[in-house]
């Protein structure tokens, strides 16, 4: 018995490959690269979205969605699709870029359990989905129920795991692909939901024009405190392995990059960008390892050479910095989501360790005491629209989760109706509500939430290479939904460029550092540089462009930050006693949502030297372009009802971009930075 | 008459005969266990326990074969499969995979020529311009400027106080819609209107006042067959798949009567 056992075992292990470093190869899908006619080589703005979810992932299907990969690409590409609630999803324009990015785990399961004859329908225990998006259970009302599987039901589950000697356990174990261990995964629907969305991304894909990535979200968080430690992973070619990692495969992300790198010396190259570090609890940018070790600068150089990017804007908020932990910041109470993504009920996220400006420092610190920095990254915004197409504009929202949040009373912007407001489950794992003169409201965190954002991506052409390539040098910018473009560069004669130069871009190509980049240190020169902003013609005018720079102490590595507005509207001069413009006199009509339209500027332009620099203290600095003063969201659902925007949120924002930080290295302090000796690692992979 | 009895009794005993020979009773009640069902069933096994079945899980493998084929024939002869929408669906789906498979993988270049023909819409590319621009900032007094700038080069003056534009001088074989995405709606409207090689304008855009010469123009394209063909073959293919599928399911349309509630056909 015990020999027969063995042999199981052995057979087991031999009859399997593990099949996440399985390739297939999806060339043939899509025509192959000819010209592109917009070929630049001084770089164009390309818009695009990186994190889109559809049908295929478990909480979108839950919560209503239907649309499929195919879907997603439509709508980016202009044309109408349905959100779950009905109503037509249009983008006020097509977008360059998308990329479908399903949680990789339990990935097209519960599409599966809910289409009736399907096998997958017929596993035991998930009887509660089987056709959950029937015509007729998809209004407002399904909302309790669609929650309870949600929290309940999946986890149940998904937790039910094969007994011991089950061989398929022993399977799930050895080969490994630990989800076959679960008594409702179907290996063969997940594989073909997979195939599925690398089918839609290669046949979308439309070199000069559209852009796809194969891409999909690894949701994995802390073991406790439910520290939220998503990814998306986004794949440049069309190599594809058979099925992605997931975080059933290893919740821990060293254990993702280290399959990244290791499909990458097969020649498959992929980058993972992190999200909603709001919503992390400080664990996205904790100075140690996701097992609790000093970071190291092996640890640094792997984080940077499969993270070069991070998601800082989305619909659950924006992480670029939090008012405690930026006191000093009279623009940083914005977007602001401080609870633990996926907290149920919901919990405090602490700042610290969860916004970028403050990892840009923990950053440096760590590699002011030789353990490298895990946190040299760029920047760009994307949506997490999980109806297949991401809402980016104020006055034409529809929040990112589906039936849940699809309707103003359900995002928290219109009162509720009576019997909404008793049917709410309330207190423990409910909902709490605000009680106001205009009525009843429910606080369900949806109405923090934005109608943001979007990737900016400066590449020479609208291909995968090119747009690939551009994030890999962090070339890219970060917006809050809007299409406002933004030219950063920096060097020690940046200021000497002529700004009414025609051939202004390609000097500054020529002279210095672009976002992303690096200034060495030499002697005691001081950094200048360069800014431009354009303003999206379907948004409101330009108000200031600001540089954000953040530097440690030589001495101690204390941290001091300050933020210098550099170019004003209307020709009007920064107080040089507070860094700050004027008041342009820009106002919106709250009643109306018109906004002053002659007040504000089309462009922004100006060269900055930094007036307070020490060339022995690591710096960096980045752009915040603020736009002036339009509605919110919340303000646009309630004009529409014929109410007063709701009393304890924000009723206007400043739309706004963050370009990629250029960092100032000191001399002899970055012999052995990541991002250096990551460039010769680099050299490799790019051929 | 008893000759007709006779012959009566004789066609029928024939009858019943041939009906013995070609239906021997109890068919219904006869199940037959192939070869290749077993090991088909037992190759599936094998996958699963990762090892071959001895006698005794052969000898179980068969036993519920059997019941498993007996439950299904009393099922079908209660009549359990007639109004079962799981069954229907599935063998709806089963149907459809089977018309998708015989359709053919590579297309004949003929069939291709005839598809771009009828399709050919949808490969053209939109009239484009290539031109260059001066522009003039909005906010520096682009627009004096601008009709000050093109007087100046009437006089063949050259132009020395243009501002540079974010996104560069020269644009080649832009779209309309290119144009409209990069400069704004009234932009890309005007360019309808202007001349080749002339330096027109000034025209507004979303950012300023801008002198545009347009250099080269290229027509409303229609890519001839083989420029497109990699690009027809995919959108072929596809069509296809979606159309014999709809054409099969037309075609066994026409041998049936459909009658809809009438509450449902208003």
């Amino acid at each position: 018995m015990r020999n027969l056992f063995i042999t199981v075992l052995i057979l087991t292990f031999i009859s399997c490959t593990d099949t996440r470093y399985e390739l297939v190869d999806y060339s043939g899908v899509a025509s192959a690269v000819s010209d592109t006619p917009d070929y630049n080589e001084d770089r164009n703005a390309y818009f695009g979205d990186t994190h889109i979810h559809t049908k295929y992932s478990f909480d979108a299907y839950i919560f209503g969605t239907t649309a499929t990969p195919d879907d997603a690409y439509r709508f980016a590409q202009g044309e109408t699709i349905q959100h779950p609630l009905g109503f037509d999803m249009k983008i006020n324009e097509p977008l360059d870029f998308y990329a479908v990015t399903d949680h990789a785990f339990f990935l097209g399961m519960i599409s599966a359990w809910s289409d009736t004859s399907s096998y997958a329908s017929t596993l035991p225990g998930v009887e509660a989905f089987h056709n959950l998006n029937r015509d007729g259970n998809r209004g407002v009302d399904s909302i309790v129920d669609r929650f309870n599987l949600f929290g309940n039901q999946v986890r149940n589950i998904l937790a039910d795991v094969r007994p011991w000697w089950d061989p398929i356990l022993w399977r799930a174990v050895l080969i490994p692909h630990l989800q076959l261990g679960s008594k409702v995964f179907d290996h063969d629907t997940h594989i073909s939901a997979w195939a599925d969305i690398v089918r839609a991304a290669e046949e979308a894909n439309d070199p000069g024009k559209f852009t796809t990535f194969t891409a999909y979200e690894f949701t994995t968080s802390t073991d406790v405190g439910n520290g939220n430690l998503h990814r998306n992973v986004i794949f440049k070619g069309d190599q594809i392995p058979v099925r992605p990692h997931s975080r059933i495969d290893s919740i821990n992300p060293e254990n993702l990059w280290k399959w990244m790198d290791g499909l990458r010396e097969m020649g498959v190259d992929s980058i993972a960008i992190p999200h909603n570090s709001n919503g992390s609890n400080g664990a996205m940018f904790d100075m140690r390892t996701f097992k609790g070790k000093p970071i190291t600068q092996d640890y640094a150089e792997m984080r940077m050479r499969n993270e070069p990017l991070v998601e800082m804007t989305q619909v659950k908020g924006t992480s670029d910095t939090h008012p405690l932990l930026s006191p000093n910041d009279e623009f940083a109470d914005f977007g602001i989501y401080d609870s633990r993504i996926g907290s149920f009920p919901r919990t405090y996220s602490f700042p610290s360790g969860g916004y970028v400006r403050d990892a840009f420092f923990k950053g440096m610190v760590l590699e002011y005491s030789a353990q490298g920095n895990p946190f040299k990254f760029g920047l760009i915004g994307a949506s997490d629209s999980h109806t297949g197409a991401g809402a980016y504009s104020e006055n034409d929202y529809w929040s990112k989760i589906g039936i849940i949040d699809g309707t103003p009373e359900g995002r928290g912007s219109v009162p509720l109706s009576e019997l909404q407001a008793s049917q709410l489950p309330q207190g423990g794992a409910g909902v709490s509500l605000t009680k106001t003169d205009q009525g009843t409201y429910a606080n369900t965190g949806f109405e923090t939430w934005g109608a943001s954002g979007l990737a900016g991506v400066w590449a020479e052409e609208n291909t995968r290479d090119s747009l690939f390539s551009a994030m890999r040098r962090k070339e890219t910018f970060a917006t809050t939904g809007n299409r406002m473009k933004v030219r950063f560069f920096g060097g020690f004669e940046t200021n000497q460029l002529d700004l009414d130069d025609e051939n202004l871009v390609k000097a500054a190509y020529a002279n210095s550092s672009t976002m992303g980049g690096e200034i060495l240190a030499d002697g005691d020169k001081v950094p200048s540089f360069l800014v431009w902003a354009q303003r999206d013609k379907n948004g409101a005018p330009l108000q200031r462009v600001q540089i954000i720079k953040g530097s440690i102490n030589q001495f101690d590595s204390s941290p001091t930050e300050v933020i210098y507005d550099v170019a004003c509207s209307n020709g009007l001069q920064v107080d040089p006693l507070t860094n700050r413009c004027p008041d342009n006199g820009a106002r919106v009509d709250i009643e109306t949502c018109a906004f002053s339209k002659d007040v504000g500027s089309a462009e922004l332009k100006a060269t900055w030297t930094d007036p307070d620099f020490n060339p022995n203290d690591r710096a960096f600095y980045y752009v915040r372009v603020l736009e002036n003063p339009t509605c919110r969201w919340s303000t646009w659902d309630a004009i529409r009802r014929g109410l007063a925007p709701r009393p304890d949120i924000h009723d206007t924002i400043q739309e706004r971009a963050w370009s990629s930080p250029i960092w100032f290295v000191p001399t002899g302090s970055n012999t052995l930075a990541p991002a250096q000796s990551m460039q010769s690692d680099l050299a490799e992979y790019v051929e | 008459m008893s000759r007709k009895l006779i012959l009566f009794l004789g066609i029928g005993l024939s009858i019943f005969l041939v009906d013995l020979f070609f239906n021997p009773p109890n068919e219904e009640k006869t199940i037959y266990i192939t070869n290749e069902e077993v090991i088909a069933l037992i190759n599936t096994w094998s996958l699963q326990m990762a090892r071959e079945p001895n006698n005794d899980e052969i000898r179980s493998i068969i036993d519920s074969l059997v019941e498993e084929e007996i439950l299904y024939r009393e099922a079908l002869r209660l009549g359990l499969d007639s109004e079962d929408r799981i069954i229907k669906r599935r063998l709806a789906q089963k149907i459809t995979f089977l018309k998708q498979e015989t359709i053919s993988t590579e297309p004949e270049i003929k069939e291709l020529e005839v598809f771009y023909e009828k399709t050919k819409d949808s490969y053209l590319l939109p009239k484009s311009f290539s031109f260059t621009h001066i522009y003039f900032a909005e906010n520096k007094g682009g627009d004096l400027k601008a009709t000050q700038a093109k007087l100046d080069l009437k006089d063949n003056k050259s132009v020395s106080n243009a501002d540079p534009f974010l996104l560069g001088k020269n644009f080649s074989n832009r779209s309309l819609l290119d144009i409209k995405r990069d400069f704004g709606e009234a932009f890309a409207t005007a360019f309808l209107d202007l001349s080749l090689n002339n330096w027109e304008g000034p025209i507004k855009s979303t950012y300023g006042s801008h002198l545009v010469k347009i250099l080269d123009t290229r027509e409303e394209y229609m890519p001839t067959f083989e420029e497109v063909i990699s690009q027809v073959k995919v959108d072929f293919l596809l069509k296809q798949r979606d159309k014999q599928i709809k054409e099969f399911v037309d075609d066994l349309k026409t041998d049936y009567q459909v009658i809809i509630s009438p509450s449902f056909t208003q």
